[in-house]
């Protein structure tokens, strides 16, 4: 089955912002490691992460993630979360991934955020 | 739509998904609709969807030993004030986790620890009732979850 999920790409003056469009599995693995390389590649020191338009999350997707926040402490790279649901920011305090990520209700305050 | 006392049997939903990612949204749109008709609040239905849907994944990946040529049975049930879901695998591992420890993330974070391992944990934080039964319905292991459409009053 073809990955559900689309990352979009957007560089803001404080950060590369990935969209997540669709949904955030281990399906999506490649997506989602794949924009993070490429936002890194082009020298971002910061990347967003929004999940605005992420239908749908499970705890896999959630793993790719976590693989995401370790790649980027190693490279000294800040990385935000924004835009998740009630719900999911709930699942999230659970498995205390917002101990590690910062999260944001908005893209626009975790860019305010890096300011 | 649901009448108290109405026979349970006649509100029983059961599916056989492919142990393929993906699939599991199929179980989690069904028991989500399945609490919306039983009057369930959005906060709640979004418990039980998250719930199946890690339930699925589970039996998927380790139950069923991503083989793809296996299924996995889920059973809906509506009864009067709570909704019973069992997720089947076709029984491929070993036997179940007794204890269910929180993710360390920490370690998962430092690269100690290999990511992965929320699914269980997440589960019995979502709905009221979460634990593996003596099968009823087929031979593999059997997970059930129960949720009621209230919340029990010694919970939060």
């Amino acid at each position: 089955m073809s990955s559900s999920l689309r990352v979009e790409a957007r560089t803001e003056p404080a950060a590369i912002v990935l969209e997540m469009h669709g949904d955030v599995s281990a399906d999506g693995e490649v997506e989602i490691k794949g924009g993070f390389s490429d936002a890194v590649t082009a020298g971002s020191t910061a990347v967003l992460i929004d999940l605005s338009d992420a239908a749908y999350i499970n705890t896999s997707g959630i793993s790719v993630l976590i693989e995401v926040a370790m790649e980027a402490k190693q490279l000294g790279v800040t990385l935000l979360v924004s835009g998740a649901s009630p719900h999911y920011k709930k699942v999230f305090d659970l498995v205390r991934f917002t101990s590690f990520v910062s999260l944001f209700d908005t893209e626009a305050e975790a860019l305010a955020s890096l300011a | 739509m649901v009448s108290e006392g109405e026979d349970h049997e006649m509100q029983n939903i059961e599916l056989k998904i492919p142990s393929q990612p993906g699939f599991e949204k199929v179980a989690m749109h069904t028991a989500g609709d399945c609490a919306r008709i039983m009057g369930m609040s959005e906060e709640r239905v979004q418990d039980v969807m998250t719930a199946v849907s890690e339930a699925c994944i589970n039996a998927m990946e380790h139950g069923n030993a991503n083989d793809v040529t296996t299924k996995v049975f889920v059973a809906v049930k509506i009864e009067d004030d709570r909704l019973v879901m069992d997720v089947v695998d076709e029984g491929r591992s070993g036997p179940p986790p007794h204890d269910v420890e929180p993710p360390d993330l920490a370690a998962q974070i430092a690269g100690t620890a290999p990511a992965g391992g929320m699914g269980l944990f997440v589960i019995k934080a979502l709905v009221d009732e979460a634990d593996f039964v003596e099968p009823d319905i087929g031979t593999g292991t059997q997970f059930r979850m129960v949720i009621y459409v209230e919340p029990r009053e010694d919970q939060s």
